[in-house]
């Protein structure tokens, strides 16, 4: 994003949303990369006998949709300052997900635009499965 | 709170912080070959992230590790707590703990192959009430810092869980 572009970020402004698919294949992949454990993750019975629909997807996977979107938005990666995430309903494999933001307040400080918002993460039929907020800071110079 | 339930929870308290103490602080080098693989499955072609000479040039000493993987370094940690804590902690004394959520705060680049510490704090766990009956909240703060000491990264990193 160019000087131009940041300096017109209002807030109000709408993060072009992004969607991606939980591939099951991916997914086992990345269990066997991080040594998963726990069984919730990978083992569908233990996943229902816990009450669940399917084994459910590792917060720590889907966490990483969220930097790479508002990175592909900011186009920098040290704009990035802080992100919060909260996980609020199961994601299951090959479920679609779509990360929706807005920003919610920007400050103008110390030569720099800091720039607030707030992200919620849904399912297809409007579900909500994450929530939370960021903080992206364009240095002004 | 009945006695029974304070019991429970002073003797969380003490063994986590046990264990925190007996960890110190955790070594960890990102590693290159399975931060490779993980930008593969999450379809991340930043060149900062997968290009050394473009990351040089960009005035980094190496590859940075991926914003989207730093919770891969900080959740075995707290696993490694809780697996540590063996079956007096779980299911002795909590009956099932899930993480719930996380604030990340990213301070200064993080590069692949290079030395890090994560040093862990922990809060006491804070009672709550839902439409399932109490539970507790805890809060591991993890701070990853670099070869100086300087902190990179911070991850609050929460945990709900209920008393056996």
């Amino acid at each position: 994003m160019d000087k131009s572009e940041i300096d017109k970020i209002k807030v109000g402004d709408k993060i072009p949303p992004y969607k991606v698919k939980i591939r099951k294949e991916i997914y086992k992949k990345y269990n066997r990369l991080i040594n998963e454990i726990n069984p919730l993750h990978f083992n569908k019975n233990y996943a229902q006998k816990l009450g669940f629909k399917d084994i459910v997807v590792a917060g720590n996977f889907t966490f990483s949709y969220i930097p790479k979107w508002l990175i592909n938005w900011s186009g920098d990666i040290s704009s990035i300052k802080k992100i919060s995430v909260k996980f609020e309903n199961p994601i299951y494999l090959n479920e679609e997900i779509i990360h929706k933001g807005t920003i919610t307040k920007i400050e103008n400080k110390n030569n720099s635009k800091i720039i607030y918002g707030i992200y919620v993460v849904e399912k297809n039929n409007g579900k909500k499965v994450t929530s939370g907020d960021f903080k992206i800071v364009f240095p002004m110079k | 709170m009945n006695g029974d339930e304070y019991s429970k929870l002073t003797k969380f308290t003490s063994i986590i912080n046990e264990i925190i103490t007996n960890m110190g602080m955790v070594d960890v080098v990102p590693n290159e070959k399975e931060i490779k693989k993980f930008l593969t499955y999450i379809d991340d072609n930043n060149l900062l992230y997968n290009d050394k000479d473009y990351a040089i040039q960009a005035g980094f000493s190496d590859k940075l590790v991926p914003l989207e993987y730093i919770m891969n370094l900080t959740c075995p940690v707290t696993q490694e707590i809780f697996i540590k804590g063996g079956p007096e902690l779980l299911p002795g004394i909590i009956k099932g703990v899930i993480h719930v959520g996380s604030i990340l705060e990213f301070i200064k680049p993080i590069v692949v192959n290079h030395s890090y510490k994560i040093k862990i704090k922990v809060d006491n766990p804070v009672k709550k009430t839902g439409s399932k009956g109490n539970y507790y909240s805890v809060v591991f703060k993890l701070y990853i810092l670099n070869e100086n000491e300087k902190i990179c990264a911070i991850d609050n990193h929460e945990f709900f869980f209920k008393l056996d």
